[in-house]
């Protein structure tokens, strides 16, 4: 993003105690705030089904079924398991490993042969390593 | 950065920094902005007029109960009026005054950033607020206000007792609020803990922007329990759910408890930032630094917190089981320490220093009376037995307006009357600055404390009359006769500053000899806001004459002005440590294109076309993908490879 002399004239120099591992930029920053906010919605929302559960009279109201939980369970726990791939696809395309990342994001969307390195990416297009990232 | 004469380096900086930052005239420019200070202004004259709409209705309301037995309004306005009155002031005024128009234009300037964090979310969040504020109002004026109570309780508000769209309006007119009121929550947080100046760590940074913190963090986490109690009653009303229906198996109760674990951290988000003007002004004009100031910060974060854990000490009158109770009440009680910490904390401040009374700070120092007052009757109705004695009466009435006008809303005028240079770069006249102080705290003590009496005397809230016999008329008299006062002060105030924007004398750079970082660039400040990247060493930063000179010097020569394009410091979370440059998108037409068919998406929900609304929904996911499409500019890219290469 920014040429690193534009950060020399900005006085920019790591700091002694900076942090290890790379800082958080504004957009992590603004997404996590925006799942934390995602994220107390539906704790509300469940924590009302579980008030309604415990403290109503009758609840689900008459007519309407049990909710059903085991699929959507299994829905859930198939979600979380494609995090995993998904984040090694992240490691591997920060390390710069372009084929790693093509298969791990393949096996995240469930995508067979690709995930088997049968690469049915466009003929011809050269295998180039990323620049280095100005550090 | 006083400076008289620019260097050729200087001026060449400078005069990058003004092309690249201009952005267009007249209209065009306001509806395309992403400048804090521009988007600052337009939140001030929106919630100004928001202010004004919501006083004509408390006015209307007082004029309704100057004597027993009135039909100056019907039933069915009144309880328009009172509900509108209370939902525009908490959601249309205060919040978008103080974090929206104080905020997002002092914000950048202490820490010494350009801009917000995501200036074009900012804009959103704008135009989002006054879609959503049109949208409320266009209830009112088709006389389908909301009707319920700004707490809004199930079952008057359900489809069974209120028919008709009023509550339809509030419901989705808030939702439609909250959206805008999230963004930009997020924006600030983001904006103070990344934005800040080289230098500008944790511990030095300015109470103001603790206070922000402290508010913007509660409306992350406090605003969703408000929008799951509007979602689940928009089911009940327009599905027919049964979520707070007791014959279905349903709870009324359930509603209370959503909507105060939103409404009680509502009241400190809406009082923070006002602390936040208090601690901006204090030392200032006592011409000292703040006392405390770690316990200070840590109490504005603390009052945040606990606020989460009181909600239902507005519920003690419902029947709740004894021990949840008593807890909210002990918790109501924690919550006076870290209040009277700052109190204590403003007052020694005042005493240790040599204060100079001029308007800015008699404005603050009637907050603090009256934030006595309300606080003492906040803390009586902790006592759970006092509480269901005086509940629903006209005492609740006078504890929060105390709490609301006295404490959150007097230094917001304050504010205005100490910024009011910087952001114009006029004088206001002292004299009438001093008579409308003096005339709006006669008229909120007379209008309000009767209220404390008349409510002891059974005087029951939210009735639009009452009989006469009662011996209620003659403090309500005088209620009435203080509320024209009051409104004759707040039009002092306006006229004041209306006259001095074209009339009032050059006030310079630095009227008041201010701390934080705005004082030290121009008034009004360039878009560019800081010429010279300040670093700053302490938490007063306007006041280290060393630091400010060295900017100076840098400027002179051409250091540190980052004037490539649109660009700004980020620096590191907790020690200010200079970490990357960040370049920000200019003006765009997207952001009011987002409101727009947002606020069609909304209207749809109200008029229960759904299959439409899910087609606008669709055209926001449109406008932005097209958002996402649109890298940020950069207007003179050659700067980047060829003339500041070789710098």
């Amino acid at each position: 993003m920014s040429g690193l002399p534009a950060a020399e004239r900005a006085g920019i120099r790591r700091g002694a105690n900076r942090a290890l591992r790379e800082p958080w930029s504004n957009g992590m920053w603004g997404m996590a705030l925006f799942l934390a906010s995602e994220a107390a919605l539906f704790g509300v929302l469940i924590a009302s089904y579980f008030y309604l559960r415990f403290d109503a009279e009758r609840w689900p109201p008459a007519g309407v079924a049990e909710p059903r939980v085991l699929v959507p369970l299994l829905l859930l726990a198939l979600l979380l398991a494609t995090g995993v791939p998904m984040v090694l696809a992240a490691a591997s395309a920060r390390s710069g490993l372009r084929g790693a990342t093509v298969r791990w994001l393949a096996v995240a969307l469930g995508d067979r042969p690709l995930a088997r390195g049968r690469a049915r990416a466009p003929g011809g297009v050269p295998r180039a390593r990323p620049p280095p990232l100005p550090r | 950065m006083a400076v008289d004469v620019l260097s050729p380096d200087a001026r060449r900086s400078v005069d990058r920094l003004e092309r690249v930052w201009r952005e267009p005239s007249g209209l065009v420019g306001w509806l395309t902005t992403t400048d804090h200070k521009r988007i600052g202004i337009l939140y001030f004259f929106t919630s100004l007029a928001f202010l004004g709409a919501g006083g004509v209705e408390a006015l209307l309301i007082r004029t309704q109960l100057i004597g027993p037995d009135q039909d100056v309004v019907s039933p069915e306005t009144f309880s328009q009026l009172m509900t509108m009155h209370g939902v525009t002031m908490i959601f249309l005024f205060v919040i978008p005054m103080s974090i929206g128009a104080f905020g997002n234009y002092l914000l950048p300037l202490m820490i010494g950033a350009r801009d917000m964090a995501f200036p074009r979310l900012n804009a959103v969040s704008y135009w989002i607020y006054l879609a959503a504020g049109l949208f409320l109002y266009t209830g009112l004026f088709t006389g389908n206000g909301p009707d319920a109570g700004w707490f809004d309780y199930v079952p008057l508000a359900s489809r069974e007792f209120s028919p008709g769209p009023n509550i339809d309006f509030y419901a989705l007119g808030l939702v439609f609020a909250s959206v805008a009121t999230t963004a930009s929550a997020v924006n600030v947080i983001v904006t103070i803990l990344r934005l800040r100046a080289p230098g500008m760590a944790i511990n030095r940074m300015p109470l103001f922007c603790y206070a922000m913190l402290a508010a913007n963090g509660a409306l992350v986490f406090a605003l969703p329990p408000l929008s799951a109690g509007l979602l689940l009653l928009e089911l009940d009303r327009l599905l027919g759910m049964r979520f707070f229906d007791v014959a279905a198996g349903g709870d009324t109760l359930l509603w209370q408890h959503l909507f105060w674990i939103f409404g009680h951290p509502e009241v400190y988000i809406i009082v923070l930032p006002a602390f936040g003007i208090a601690t901006s002004i204090i030392p200032t004009f006592a011409r000292r630094r703040m006392v405390a100031f770690p316990l200070v910060a840590l109490s504005e974060l603390l009052v945040a917190f606990i606020g989460f854990g009181v909600w239902a000490h507005h519920m003690f009158a419902v029947g709740l089981p004894t021990v949840n109770a008593v807890y909210y009440a002990a918790a109501s009680l924690v919550i006076v320490i870290p209040s009277a910490v700052q109190l204590f904390a403003w007052l020694t401040t005042l005493v240790t220093g040599t204060p100079r009374f001029a308007t800015p700070l008699l404005w603050i120092v009637g907050f603090i009376v009256f934030f006595i007052v309300g606080g003492l009757s906040g803390i009586m109705f902790a006592a759970i037995p006092f509480d269901q004695q005086a509940t629903d009466t006209y005492f609740v009435v006078a504890h929060f307006h105390f709490v609301i006008f006295g404490a959150a809303v007097f230094p917001l005028f304050g504010g205005m009357y100490y910024w009011f240079p910087k952001v114009t770069g006029r004088m206001y006249h002292e004299g009438v600055g001093k008579a409308s102080f003096w005339l709006t705290f006669a008229g909120t003590a007379v209008t309000f404390f009767p209220m404390h009496v008349v409510g002891l005397l059974g005087m029951p809230r939210r009735n639009y009359t009452y009989p006469s016999g009662l011996g209620w008329g003659p403090y309500n008299l005088i209620e009435s006769l203080g509320s024209y006062l009051l409104a004759a002060g707040l039009l002092l105030v306006m006229a004041n500053l209306a006259v001095s924007r074209f009339r009032g004398a050059p006030a310079g750079n630095d009227p008041w000899g201010g701390d934080t970082l705005e004082w030290v660039t121009t008034s009004p400040p360039p878009a560019y806001n800081f010429a010279v990247t300040p670093t700053v060493s302490s938490a007063y930063a306007a006041w280290d004459t060393e630091d400010r000179e060295r900017d100076a010097r840098r400027l002179q020569r051409g250091e540190r002005t980052l004037d490539g394009s649109h660009e700004t410091q980020a620096t590191s979370v907790l020690d200010g440590d200079p970490e990357e440059i960040l370049h920000m998108p200019a003006g765009s037409w997207l952001p009011i294109l987002v409101a727009v068919v947002l606020a069609a998406v909304f209207a749809m929900l109200l008029t229960q076309h759904f299959v439409v609304a899910g087609v606008f929904a669709l055209g926001v996911a449109a406008v932005v993908a097209v958002w996402h499409l649109e890298e940020p500019e950069d207007p003179e890219p050659a700067f980047v490879l060829g003339e500041r290469g070789k710098r």
